[in-house]
């Protein structure tokens, strides 16, 4: 679970994966944007549960109305966008089921988004998920972590807060 | 200044488009930029503030830049709120 260490004078975030499946290099989306990490900093998760849960306590800044992108602020400031899938805005939200509104406040390990799969894959677009650093002015220094995640148990992203 | 655009894509102000105005922003140090909708206004440096005005193809969107680069802003990041895709 979320461990926060204060280590002299900066503290670090370790930030658990949102998703169960497989954590890969950002470079891996399908996306420019993402892949040149123009959006952030992060990793990618090829999810094999379609749901999203809060990776810790916070603040849910932003949920998109489709459902299919939401950001998280924990109480240092710093923020988490996760974007389900690539291009799946067009979908419009058929698929996606919300179970926040932007404002909420939620519990690490609380269902966020839940969202289907296979639904995701028949209509074309691909399901790796970036989970990115929204903001990164709030970061010093990161490392991110790849291989097999569980939600809510495996460390993806070591923050130093700047 | 400040000018009105009406939203191109189809898809309204995403996080894609929302990114890229932050990013635009970002490069304009010296100069301030809002967005305002429906009578709020917010600052356009965090993609939360920007995707918080939720506007969508067709909405209204004012662009307010106030600094030394004001008009290269407003052409830049105008440019991306009319764009008819992204």
């Amino acid at each position: 679970m979320l461990g926060k260490l204060f280590k002299s004078k900066k503290a670090t975030l370790e930030i658990v994966s949102p998703l169960t499946g497989k954590a890969v290099e950002l470079t891996e989306v399908p996306d420019e944007a993402f892949a040149g990490k123009h959006m952030g900093d992060g990793v990618a998760i090829e999810p094999t549960v379609g749901k999203l849960i809060a990776p810790f306590d916070g603040v849910i800044a932003h949920v998109i109305h489709t459902n299919h992108a939401v950001i998280i602020e924990h109480e240092s400031g710093l923020q988490v966008l996760a974007h389900i899938g690539i291009n799946t805005v067009a979908m419009q939200g058929e698929g996606f089921t919300g179970h926040v509104q932007t404002g909420d406040t939620v519990k690490a390990g609380q269902t966020l988004i839940e969202f289907d799969i296979d639904k995701i894959k028949a209509a074309g677009y691909p399901v790796i998920t970036p989970v990115i650093i929204a903001n990164g002015e709030t970061v010093a220094e990161m490392e991110n972590f790849f291989g097999d995640v569980k939600a809510g148990d495996t460390t993806v992203i070591r923050a130093v807060l700047a | 200044m400040e000018q009105t655009y009406t939203i191109g894509s189809e898809l309204g102000i995403h996080v894609r488009p929302a990114k890229l105005i932050v990013e635009a922003v970002k490069k304009y140090a010296g100069t301030e930029v809002f967005l305002e909708k429906d009578g709020k206004r917010v600052g356009a440096k965090s993609l939360v503030n920007v995707l918080t005005l939720g506007a969508k193809h067709g909405d209204s969107v004012t662009l307010i830049t106030e600094g030394d680069q004001a008009e290269a802003a407003q052409q830049e990041i105008g440019a991306i709120l009319a764009e008819r895709s992204k």
